[in-house]
């Protein structure tokens, strides 16, 4: 069962997208943040699915994200969003073997990796010093590894943060 | 199903292989786009790509420089015999137009760069040369090879440039045609090949005429050789000729290139 794609990730896949659409902005320290749910979303599926099939939903809901928030820059969210996919399906082949704080800590990693990538993109042709560039990204990373905290303690009962 | 059909598959990493379409699908729309951000990133990338790749490029070149050398000198031998010819014709240009009371023109001045040879994108033609601002080159500057006109610099940083090559399909040029310098536009179609648009039916061509820039636009001056005719044809109903053209510039085996200032 856990290698075919069944209509439950289908439906967590549209809910997840729905969420992600009616999320608000959220500023804090002149920055815009928007709370990045299908990272957190990816992060499960990287635990539960193998990694050549997150890598697949990561690009998928990527394309899906590029074509339906933007038009400037198509295939910015695919590429950081597949790196991620293949980063967080790594976390199925360890879940295991790595301790908590390591496991916690990759993840947080990866997603700073994804809004790196994003941003770095996304910015390129702006005059945006870079400790800003790394601000934004770090303060993206954090909102989003929060809201991880939060689903995982109340929803996913402890799943990625069992000892 | 036999173990031996298996083995092949078994060797294949499924995770990366994935990974590896997914980058490719998701770069290829990416760099299709015309944003800034992406355009100074392909420029990056391209930037990047060529100093990495920069010793294979020397090594290369240090193969086939001593037949470019011998190449070259007899270049030389024979463009000295010519300039000996051409400094008369020079002489007795200038003294022709002193009596017809012509006004001197400035010469073209023009910079050096090195090719660094990389193309990304979908469907635009561009490559990067080894200098930028610092060497005062601005955007919208024609580039030339040896032969004619290649393109135009669209891009520019410090240290670096990028070219939009004649042969990308949004490329325009100004130009003037046969013995009677008509105007006509410069529209590539394929590889090396292109057409000229608003040629006269009645405008006589031959093939192998030289085609120059009109100088009026504001990017390229005058009299810089573009293509040369290859077939000429005309339809009833239609004012002007169709022109078929190769370009003149060799856009294969890029190495030096002018910028023209």
């Amino acid at each position: 069962m856990r290698n075919k794609f069944n209509i439950s990730i289908i439906f967590f896949v549209l809910l997840v997208f729905c969420i992600q659409i009616l999320l608000p902005t959220i500023t804090f320290l002149k920055f815009s943040l928007v709370p990045d749910v299908l990272i957190v979303f990816l992060t499960y599926v990287g635990i539960y699915k193998y990694r050549y099939e997150t890598v697949i939903i990561s690009f998928i809901l990527g394309l899906i994200q590029d074509f339906s928030t933007q038009n400037e820059l198509l295939g910015i969210m695919a590429f950081s969003k597949s790196i991620t996919g293949y980063g967080l399906g790594t976390l199925s082949l360890y879940i295991d073997i790595w301790s908590v704080y390591f496991r916690m800590l990759f993840i947080f990693v990866i997603f700073s990796i994804h809004f790196f990538i994003y941003n770095f993109i996304k910015m390129n042709s702006f005059a945006i010093p870079f400790a800003t560039m790394m601000e934004i990204v770090i303060l993206n990373s954090i909102l989003s590894f929060f809201i991880l905290l939060i689903i995982d303690k109340f929803i996913m009962k402890n799943s990625i943060s069992k000892k | 199903m036999p173990l031996k059909s298996r083995i092949p598959y078994s060797y294949i990493n499924k995770d990366f292989l994935v990974l590896v379409i997914a980058i490719t699908i998701s770069l290829v729309i990416l760099f299709s786009n015309k944003s800034p951000s992406v355009l100074k990133l392909k420029h990056q990338v391209i930037w990047v790509l060529g100093k990495l790749s920069s010793p294979i490029y020397w090594y290369k070149n240090l193969l086939i420089i001593k037949e470019k050398n011998k190449l070259l000198k007899d270049e030389v031998m024979r463009l000295t015999l010519l300039n000996s010819e051409m400094i008369g014709y020079h002489r007795e240009n200038i003294r022709l137009k002193e009596l017809l009371n012509f006004k001197q023109k400035d010469s073209i001045s023009y910079q050096i760069a090195r090719v660094i040879k990389y193309q990304l994108g979908v469907t635009n033609h561009s490559f990067n040369i080894d200098i930028g601002f610092l060497e005062s080159i601005e955007k919208n500057m024609p580039v030339l090879d040896e032969n004619g006109l290649l393109g135009k610099t669209i891009y520019v940083e410090d240290n670096s440039a990028m070219i939009q090559v004649i042969t990308d399909k949004n490329y325009r040029v100004s130009i003037r045609v046969g013995n009677e310098r008509v105007l006509g536009i410069f529209m590539p179609t394929h590889g090396r090949f292109g057409i000229l648009e608003g040629v006269r039916k009645t405008t006589p061509l031959l093939k192998g005429d030289i085609v120059y820039t009109s100088g009026i636009s504001e990017i390229y001056p005058p009299n810089i050789p573009v293509a040369e005719v290859i077939s000429t044809s005309q339809t009833l109903n239609d004012p002007f000729q169709t022109v078929i053209v190769k370009l003149l510039a060799e856009l294969n085996d890029l190495d030096f290139i002018f910028v023209i200032l």
